[in-house]
């Protein structure tokens, strides 16, 4: 008779465990006399037994306690009858399950392992970690520079802005530690990249708002525009990370990226438009303004006909204030 | 020499002493006259000991009739259902009051009682600049006093006409009358600023308040909401019709040509500031203000106008550095801070206007009055860009102005507007 695999599994993640039953009767408890002995204490002494003819298999629940589930179907107490089943199946005694396969079913294919992406190679260099924070840090004094150069020298902005310098740094640190929890490898020059690349991409992503939001007259379409960009980056980054912390695949790591930044930037838009109406405080002028004239071409109306545009424009803002009110 | 001088002095003392005994005989004459005249009017909610607004009102016109400010009983127009109107006589007597007329752009009110009030008053032109006045009402809601003070003419700088009497006027005095030495009414006691600086509205606004009610027999105007729409229409009208009418005239401030003051009752300042050392930019400022507005509610001030240009400039300065200062510097804001009852939202225009071979960066904004549709709160803020380390800033805010005559003096302003480096 062809013997029978079991795969013995507790709840949660442990690791199976496989055994060969080719003798048969082939008895199933915790009693230290059983052919297969379970370290499970919802486990009757003897549990169950599997007997084989040339029919098949069945099973025989010998069990005082808890009882005995085959597939959805629960064997009856006390009755002690036998009864048939074919593999592969399920076999569920107090909390443990038992899988059952024939010895000649297939496994499944072998998982190749995914060598690491030539991005986080390239990432993985030290020229590219430590450059990377140094443009960080260039780009943070660059722009402190400018607000602090009022009253300031830069020694003091350097000491000022000690902890905006080491937020790469402190990231990186901690995802190391993750990293080495996880896939036990600290892989500090990736982390320090994608930390570096990370706080880079957000201080400039300050500076292309307000770019933005001055070339874009209309702060909705900035908005906008701003919400796209983050909406991608953040999710690619976020995915980026994961994958330099884990074993996740690529499909995964992606949905969880996007799944987490675009509720994060989801939540914050509602927000917004929540909060908005503020009936006692100035309007939001858009006073942000440019050094840099980067619009495609400049103006050329006349007063009066900029005066009829902004005319047209309060017009139909007025009114739907006035209608917002009516309702 | 020093004889001739003490005296000059001893002259001096006895003709002021005299005139002021002159004075307290009048102000005694004229308060025993009125004490019945003047009584104490009261905003209160029915059930509740507190009242909610106290002022001075006097009989006028007809023997039941009243004249206060509209500040005063402001509570009961706006809202008629949570509050009432009572009057107070010297004597405790006390009874109930309705509004029969208002003239919000001057701060006066008209109201009725049930009963003879007493005497009427009569009103008077009024008189040559330094003659002495006398202030009837209840400072601070205590008994009537009489203040005495001179008068110092119509302001000139202010956007709705004031008598500035030089005399001790408090709150609770507000509606109360200012007589000559005759004992005929010049002004309506309104504000004070500060010790003996004190504003009456003229009269002569009570008097063609009184003429509009006397032609309906005093008859309660039946939509008084309607009618002080009106009235802040009108007044804008009128306000924006004299700036336009008016011929401006420009001043330099930066590399700019700007209008300077455009009409006659602005109060305008200039402002340079040369901020060396730390700072390292030059300010020069030219803000033009009108000095009062027109009282709506607690919250709610209509009819004020200012506008403003800030020139920037500096040598020593990065531009990046002249950017972050240079956008962070408007400074707009309205005198009004009204509820969401009151106003919608802004809503805003922004855009490029290529202006004197320049450009600009405009924005312009305006929230409506939801009981005045007409009727907006008006901004603009206009930055120069495009210059490395030198801008202006313009300013101009207009409350309760209709969009139309919002946007023409603003296109006034842009035609004024010249680049004109030296």
């Amino acid at each position: 008779m062809e013997s029978l695999i079991i795969r013995v599994s507790k709840g949660g993640r442990s690791q199976p465990v496989f055994h060969r039953a080719d003798k048969f009767p082939f008895r199933i408890g915790r009693a230290y006399d059983n052919d297969l002995i379970i370290a499970d204490e919802t486990v009757s002494a003897h549990h169950l037994e599997i007997h084989t003819n040339e029919d098949g298999f069945q099973v025989k629940s010998i069990a005082d306690e808890n009882g005995t589930w085959i597939g959805k179907e629960q064997l009856d107490e006390g009755q002690h009858d036998l009864h048939n089943f074919s593999v592969p199946t399920t076999i569920n005694i107090g909390r443990t399950h038992l899988d059952l396969h024939a010895a000649h079913s297939p496994v499944e294919p072998t998982l190749i392992i995914a060598r690491s992406s030539r991005l986080s190679e390239i990432a993985s260099t030290i020229w590219l970690a430590l450059s990377l924070s140094l443009v960080y840090m260039l780009a943070t004094f660059y722009f402190s520079y400018q607000q602090f150069s009022l009253n300031n020298d830069w020694t003091e902005i350097l000491v000022n802005r000690l902890l905006y310098f080491a937020i790469p740094i402190a990231i990186a640190t901690v995802m190391s530690f993750v990293s080495r929890v996880f896939l036990h490898s600290w892989r500090y020059l990736l982390q320090l990249t994608i930390a570096s690349f990370g706080c880079l991409v957000f201080i400039l992503s300050e500076e292309l708002n307000a770019v933005i939001s001055y070339f874009f007259t209309n702060q909705a379409a900035a908005d906008f525009l701003i919400l796209i960009f983050s909406g991608i980056f953040f999710a690619w980054l976020l995915a980026w990370q994961m994958r330099a912390i884990s074993t996740t695949s690529v499909k995964r790591a992606a949905f969880v990226g996007i799944g987490v930044a675009w509720t994060v930037l989801g939540i914050r838009t509602v927000q917004d438009i929540v909060d908005r109406p503020d009936f006692s405080t100035q309007p939001t002028m858009h006073n942000l303004v440019q050094r840099f004239d980067i619009r495609l071409s400049p103006s050329e109306e006349s007063v009066p006909e900029f005066i009829s545009d902004v005319a047209e424009d309060l017009e139909l803002g007025l009114a739907q204030e006035l209608a917002r009110d009516r309702s | 020499m020093s004889k001739i001088l003490i005296k000059f002095i001893a002259t001096l003392g006895m003709v002021l002493l005299s005139n002021l005994a002159g004075a307290q005989d009048v102000a005694e004459e004229l308060y025993s006259r009125y004490e019945s005249s003047v009584y104490r009017v009261e905003v209160v909610t029915p059930g509740v000991e507190n009242k909610a607004s106290v002022g001075t009102g006097f009989v006028i016109g007809r023997n039941d009739i009243l004249a206060s400010n509209y500040h005063v009983i402001s509570n009961v127009v706006n809202e008629p259902d949570r509050y009432q109107l009572e009057w107070e006589g010297v004597d405790g007597r006390r009874g109930p009051l309705r509004v029969l007329a208002v003239d919000v752009v001057h701060d006066l009110a008209i109201l009725q009682a049930e009963e003879p009030m007493g005497l009427p008053m009569q009103i008077a032109d009024l008189p040559e600049n330094g003659v002495s006045l006398f202030s009837l009402g209840h400072p601070l809601a205590l008994d009537l006093a009489i203040v005495s003070g001179t008068n110092n003419g119509i302001q000139e700088s202010s956007l709705y006409e004031k008598i500035l009497f030089s005399g001790n006027i408090n709150p609770g005095m507000s509606g109360g009358p200012t007589l000559d030495r005759s004992g005929q009414v010049v002004g309506v006691n309104v504000a004070t600023s500060g010790e003996a600086v004190g504003y009456l509205v003229p009269a002569t606004y009570l008097a063609e308040l009184l003429a509009a009610a006397r032609t309906t027999d005093f008859r309660p105007e039946s939509d008084l909401a309607t009618s002080i729409s009106n009235q802040l229409s009108e007044n804008q009208q009128s306000l924006v019709d004299e700036i336009l009418s008016n011929e401006w005239r420009n001043i330099s401030l930066g590399k700019l040509s700007v209008p300077g003051r455009v009409f006659d009752r602005l109060e305008c300042w200039s402002d340079n500031q040369f901020e060396e050392g730390t700072n390292r930019y030059t300010v020069n400022a030219s803000v033009c203000q009108g000095q009062d507005s027109i009282y709506l509610s607690e919250q709610l001030r209509a009819g004020a106008f200012s506008y403003e240009f800030y020139w920037l400039d500096s040598e020593q300065l990065s531009p990046s550095a002249f950017y972050q200062i240079y956008q962070r510097s408007s400074r707009s804001r309205f005198p009004s801070r009204p509820g969401e009852e009151d106003v919608g939202n802004f809503t805003c225009s922004t855009r490029f206007l290529f202006l004197s071979g320049q450009d600009f960066k405009a924005n312009i904004c305006a929230r409506p009055y939801l009981d005045y549709p007409d009727l907006t709160d008006f901004m603009v803020l206009m930055t120069l860009v495009g210059h490395d380390t030198e801008g202006v800033i313009f300013t101009m805010d207009f409350s309760t102005v209709s969009l139309e005559n919002g946007l023409a003096v603003l296109e006034k302003f842009l035609g004024a507007l010249e680049w004109n480096p030296s």
